[in-house]
């Protein structure tokens, strides 16, 4: 069963190609689209069950011995994250398709999304730096083709600002992977980690500050997080739905593997940093969503101040507590921004307008950490690792940021109920099903959140997570 | 069906019921009325249940077992008493509720949420262990909320509905907190398990963090200001949730881990002091109000501060005081909830003060408001009176005079709603009370003349459970002692009090405190939003690059053990080559169009083709060079078409940039140095250069990395070119932004 990892990135690149190969004028690829991501959500579950059965699933892609060959790693923690992002991807295909102009559609919207797919996939599952790098390049074009796409004046200038200051965390993250060689002789993530306790100076440290700051980028941390909103925004609500389930996700993910295998553990001076950092992200971005009126904005800064969390958390080093937390704002961000899709446009059923209103208050309060949802389990462990860290500081932090968030949260869901309330050009079903799924997702990891948390406690203690 | 009483699963299946009838109201309102009814009826039986279940029951369901997190519910005295409460309140609630809101655009609604609403209260006051008590919390919360905001429409209505949950919220966080520190110290989450922990040093902590999800909940002093705005929503949540129920949730907190926190030094402090503050400042809040709901709010405030004071105490006879006077409380407050929708039904009057000669019409209205009222003053035969007498002989002397001052204006509120409304001429227009909106407060003012003339009935059944044998039996006849002597005394003072003064309707300072943390909390947003968002490109660019020259000399700072690399004099043509790359980036900065800028920058790509050469890589120079030669051409074609270039920087900010460039470029060399100098190590390179031809089958070593050993890479390397491909075909296409306008 070692292929399987591969096929993640295998079947979307495949769905991609296919795709281009049958393009008539005017294609628009609704079909093949959902089913590529229905495919790959298919495999991806797969991997899932079979790693979650039979345990970890190491891939040396060419049967090359490590650490001289990239190879893929499905952890529990990895192939579950990889699982949920392809459901969550699935969803934001049905709904940018329901929701988004023919014009875009006929523009390669479905294939770049198979790329953004294949790219995060690879970007979860591979476990070498360069390869890593790889995958994050692919993700940073293939979003920057989703967010520009259209040409409008808006999308081409935060398109423009996306690119600029994504490429600048891809020189350093290169950079990071050039002294990562000359230091550790390769870029295998396990082998560094077993190489990094040999070693001191300031060798190690700078090559992970760099590794830190290319990745803080990409996850959103103060103050480098401007290019989120615009980005987020600028395109069709659909796009952004997709978006935000993935990148910084993805980027939080890596950050904390790489950041376990490069940051030297003596002191742990990075982790502290991340801490202080996710802590001053978390809170500035709940603030500034507080001063902002247009909802789609505001959730973008909330997303932004809930990946703090994530951040203060990886510097923490709880790594189960990452991982839920990811877990659990991959959902709950991309049913906000489902919601917000449909906003306006679900007629008068009062069925849909319930779904979508409901999905948007449970998706809110998910991201406030109000119970029982997902995001009470993430919180409740983020509180649990902090107390125990002796870090009370960070927890009032965090605890701060939800409180200005269920703010910020409450007052948009009354603005969106209220709004929904005028019934504007009907959606038709599959939007308000896909945001009532979504909250019903965000209400199962709450309630059901049992064997993930014990599943994760055996990755966190087995070798897995570096 | 077998009805085991000794489990709890009669209870759930009622709780389900209710939920379902509750849902089924909301999607089907023009059944509510009779829905209602039959939620009274629910609740009803679930009171003749959790009386009828032996205490010490317990059901438990496994949640997150990992952390030993369970879903737990458990019948203790105080559950038995609390749960009591709730579905008793519930039943008069749901039967008013029934006809108040016939009319109602979203009873549906309204009486599904109350519905969610009685059962998440319900599992407050079961709730077995922390967690699971926790989650109920919160879930009242939510209810509250979204009863408060019902009428969305209104922006107050909206404002008050933000304003319960967040400040309920803030306490609820604190005491999350607080709860898993507990478990921390403690080991277990289970209440019964939880041993007494005043003695250990994080406890003040710990009383701190739950004291304030407390407050929040049960309105104390700083936080009481959201209760009189949450009087927003209809008159049964009002009744329901505002005072009878959400709103005792601190105390029913306090008296849970009274007996494991009690002990500490903090305590005590804490509790009475915000207790008295807030019995002062609720009962100045009514004493000042018109509006119906807003006087019976602020009596609300007043009473709980009362009760948070005497659970303050920490002692057997405040605890049984808070007892009988809650359920006293909840007797009365219910019924001139009641009694104050009713008026405002009739008459459509919501000011106290244009109401009149109501009583010859209503005579049964008057009769359950005065018997109401006399709980309000704490005075004459009803329940809340013997409580208010026991506590006053649990109170020590400062709290005694904190509560000689409040209970005038209290009285004062009682005279006002029991006489003016009533005493006059009949006006015109009034309309027929139904019986269904007239029996609730009726029953409720002869159950509260009930409890007073036999508290030890509920002595017996409902406080010695909770607090334990050896309580002096109560009684409605006072004994002439200091505390009968206050009351009298608040008596008169307060009567001269309603005779003597008018509501001023003042604005709290605690509201208009609220409002200007949340204007504050905009600005504060605003300028934090700009400090990122309103900047342009360059500075953006450079905040990254600041933020990356910290990092690195952090990073260099942190262990600066460097062992400088053995470096040789480079050999001329190195130093020939290395002088046309710098000189091709110095020409590019200050190149002054964009061709001789690309040309320039073509240099440079030149120059490291060179060194490529030099090294010994020629394909890579000849990749290198390739790139350069397409990249200059391919700038040039498009340069043709833009404008010419401007300079919009000054000269200080080009030197900035500059020094920000070199600053990051020279630690770059720092971590490049520091890296070459480290002992040589097993590298990957021998492991391919040695395995290319057997294990890949080719002689060029850098091909086989390229498409064998690495060759995921360069799939996703290509995977990128092929996604920029479409990109930029994306990019053509027209502008989609006239679409979007239309």
């Amino acid at each position: 069963m070692t292929w399987l990892p591969v096929l993640p990135v295998v079947v979307p690149l495949a769905m991609a190609v296919f795709m281009a190969l049958t393009t008539r004028f005017g294609s628009e690829h609704r079909v093949k689209g959902i089913i590529g991501g229905l495919l790959h959500a298919t495999v991806s579950t797969l991997l899932f069950a079979t790693v979650a059965h039979q345990g970890t699933i190491e891939t040396r892609l060419g049967s090359f011995p490590r650490p001289f060959t990239i190879f893929f790693e499905a952890t529990p923690a990895s192939a579950g994250l990889v699982a949920l992002m392809s459901w969550v991807v699935t969803a934001a295909l049905v709904v940018a398709t329901a929701t988004m102009d023919r014009p875009r559609l006929r523009r390669g919207f479905h294939s770049i999304a198979q790329v953004v797919l294949a790219a995060a996939s690879g970007a979860l599952l591979s476990g070498d730096l360069f390869n890593l790098f790889v995958w994050f390049e692919l993700m940073l074009t293939a979003s920057f083709v989703l967010v520009t796409l259209g040409s409008t004046p808006a999308q081409l200038a935060s398109g423009f600002k996306y690119l600029l200051i994504s490429l600048m965390a891809s020189v350093f993250f290169l950079c990071a992977c050039g002294l990562a060689y000359g230091w550790y002789g390769n870029l295998d993530l396990a082998k560094i980690a077993e190489l990094q306790s040999s070693f001191s100076g300031p060798g190690p440290n700078m090559i992970g500050g760099l590794a830190l700051v290319a990745l803080a980028i990409k996850s959103a941390m103060f103050p480098m997080y401007a290019w989120l909103p615009d980005a987020y925004t600028a395109p069709p609500p659909g796009i952004a739905a997709l978006l935000a389930a993935v990148s910084t996700k993805v980027a939080a993910f890596a950050l904390l593997r790489i950041g376990t295998a490069l940051f030297p553990p003596a002191g742990g001076l990075w982790f502290d940093i991340l801490v202080w950092a996710g802590a001053a992200t978390t809170i500035a971005g709940a603030l500034a969503a507080i001063a902002i009126n247009d909802v789609r904005r505001r959730l973008a800064f909330l997303l932004a101040s809930q990946m703090g969390t994530v951040l203060v958390a990886i510097g923490l080093q709880s790594a189960s507590v990452v991982v839920l937390l990811i877990a659990h704002e991959m959902v709950a961000m991309a049913g906000l921004f489902f919601a917000v899709a449909a906003l306006g446009r679900t007629g008068s059923s009062p069925v849909a307008r319930l779904a979508v209103g409901g999905g948007f208050l449970v998706c809110a309060l998910a991201v406030a950490g109000i119970p029982p949802t997902s995001g009470f389990v993430a919180k409740f462990a983020f509180v649990q690792a902090g107390l125990l860290a002796e870090n009370p500081l960070a927890v009032g932090a965090v605890l701060l940021s939800s409180l200005l968030s269920l703010f910020a949260l409450l007052q948009a869901w009354q603005s969106t109920a209220h709004e929904s309330e005028k019934s504007g050009a009907k959606l038709g079903w599959t939007v308000p099903a896909v945001c009532a799924a979504t909250a019903a997702l965000t209400l199962a990891g709450g309630l059901l959140a049992g064997p993930a948390v014990s599943g994760l406690k055996e990755t966190v203690q087995g070798e897995v997570l570096r | 069906m077998n009805f085991d009483l000794t489990s709890l699963q009669p209870l759930l299946v009622l709780s389900c019921l209710a939920l379902i009838l509750g849902g089924a109201a909301a999607v089907r309102p023009r059944v509510a009325e009779g829905i209602s009814w039959g939620l009274a009826a629910v609740s009803a039986l679930m009171a003749v249940v959790i009386g009828l279940t032996p205490l010490g029951t317990r059901a438990s369901v496994p949640w997150i077992p990992d952390w030993s997190v369970e879903w737990s519910l458990h019948i203790t005295g105080l559950s038995r008493l609390f749960g009591l409460v709730v579905c008793g309140m519930g039943t008069f609630v749901f039967a008013y509720a029934s006809r108040y809101l016939r009319d109602y655009e979203r009873r549906g609604e309204c009486i599904g949420l109350l519905a969610a609403f009685m059962v998440s209260m319900l599992g407050v006051v079961l709730a077995a262990d922390l967690v699971t008590l926790f989650v109920a919390w919160e879930l009242t919360s939510v209810t509250s909320f979204l009863l408060i905001g019902i009428e969305r429409e209104r922006e107050s209505a909206r404002r008050a509905a933000v304003q319960a949950f967040v400040v309920t919220g803030a306490g609820a966080l604190a005491m999350l907190a607080g709860f898993v520190m507990i478990y921390q110290v403690a080991g277990t989450w289970r209440l019964d398990q939880i041993p007494d922990l005043s003695s250990h040093p994080s406890t003040p902590w710990i009383v701190g963090l739950v004291a304030l999800g407390a407050m929040a909940k049960s309105a104390q002093v700083p936080f009481q200001f959201w209760l009189p705005s949450a009087m927003e929503a209809p008159t049964p949540v009002s009744a329901y949730l505002h005072s009878a129920t959400m709103v005792k949730a601190g105390v029913f907190l306090l008296l849970t881990l009274g007996p494991i926190l009690g002990k500490s030094l903090a305590w005590t402090p804490i509790l009475a002091t915000v207790g008295c503050l807030t019995a002062l400042a609720g009962a100045h809040l009514a004493w000042q109000a018109d509006d119906l709901k807003r006087i019976l709010a602020g009596t609300t405030v007043s009473s709980l501060g009362l009760m948070v004071a005497l659970v303050g105490l920490s002692k057997q006879l405040a605890t049984g005081a808070v007892l009988v006077f809650l359920l006293g409380h909840c007797l009365y407050k219910g019924a001139l909830f009641m009694v104050a929708g009713n008026f405002t039904f009739i008459s459509g009057e919501k000011k106290a003060s244009r109401l009149s000669g109501l009583g010859r019409a209503y005579p049964l209205l008057w009769a359950s408001a005065l018997v109401a009222e006399l709980g309000l003053a704490g005075f004459g035969p009803v329940l809340a009176f013997v409580g208010k007498e026991v506590a006053f002989k649990a109170a020590p002397l400062s709290m005694l005079i904190a509560l000689a001052v409040a209970s005038p204006m209290l009285v004062a509120c009682a005279w006002r709603l029991a006489f003016a409304p009533f005493l006059g001429p009949t006006p015109t227009g009034a309309r027929p009370l139904p019986l269904a909106m007239l029996l609730p407060p009726v029953l409720l003012g002869a159950m509260s003349l009930a409890g007073g003339f036999a508290p030890t009935a509920i002595q017996s059944w409902l406080i010695d459970p909770v607090v334990g044998p050896g309580l002096k039996r109560f009684s409605v006849i006072p004994e002439l002692d200091a505390a009968l002597l206050a009351t009298l005394l608040a008596l008169g003072v307060g009567i001269w009090l309603a005779l003597k003064t008018r509501p001023t309707n003042a604005v709290t300072l605690a509201e208009r405190a609220y409002g200007s943390v949340v204007a504050w909390l905009r600005q504060t947003g605003e300028s934090v939003r700009a400090t990122t968002q309103d900047k342009p490109v360059r500075k953006r660019v450079l905040t990254v690059i600041l933020v990356a020259t910290t990092v690195l000399a952090i990073g260099f700072l942190a262990d600066p053990s460097m062992v400088w690399p053995d470096l040789q004099l480079p050999t001329v043509p190195v130093l020939l080559v290395a002088t046309l790359i710098f000189g091709g980036a110095v020409a590019t900065v200050f190149a002054p169009t964009r061709i001789s800028g690309i040309v320039s920058l073509g240099v440079t790509g030149l120059g490291l083709a060179l060194l490529f050469l030099l090294m010994g890589a020629p394909d890579l120079a000849m990749t290198q060079l390739t790139v350069e030669i397409v990249t200059v051409v391919i700038f040039v074609l498009v340069f043709h078409h833009l404008p010419r270039i401007g300079y919009h920087a000054t000269r200080s900010i080009r030197m900035r940039d500059a020094v920000a460039a070199l600053v990051l470029a020279g630690f770059l060399t720092l971590a490049l140095l520091s890296v070459t100098g480290r002992p040589d190590l097993a590298r990957s390179a021998e492991f391919y250069a040695a395995n290319s031809m057997p294990l890949a089958l080719g002689k060029n070593v850098v091909n086989t990395i390229i498409v064998d050993f690495r060759a995921m890479d360069t799939l996703g390397e290509i995977t990128v070119l092929a996604a920029a491909a479409l990109g930029v075909t994306s990019l053509f296409g027209k502008s989609l932004a006239h679409k979007e306008e239309a």
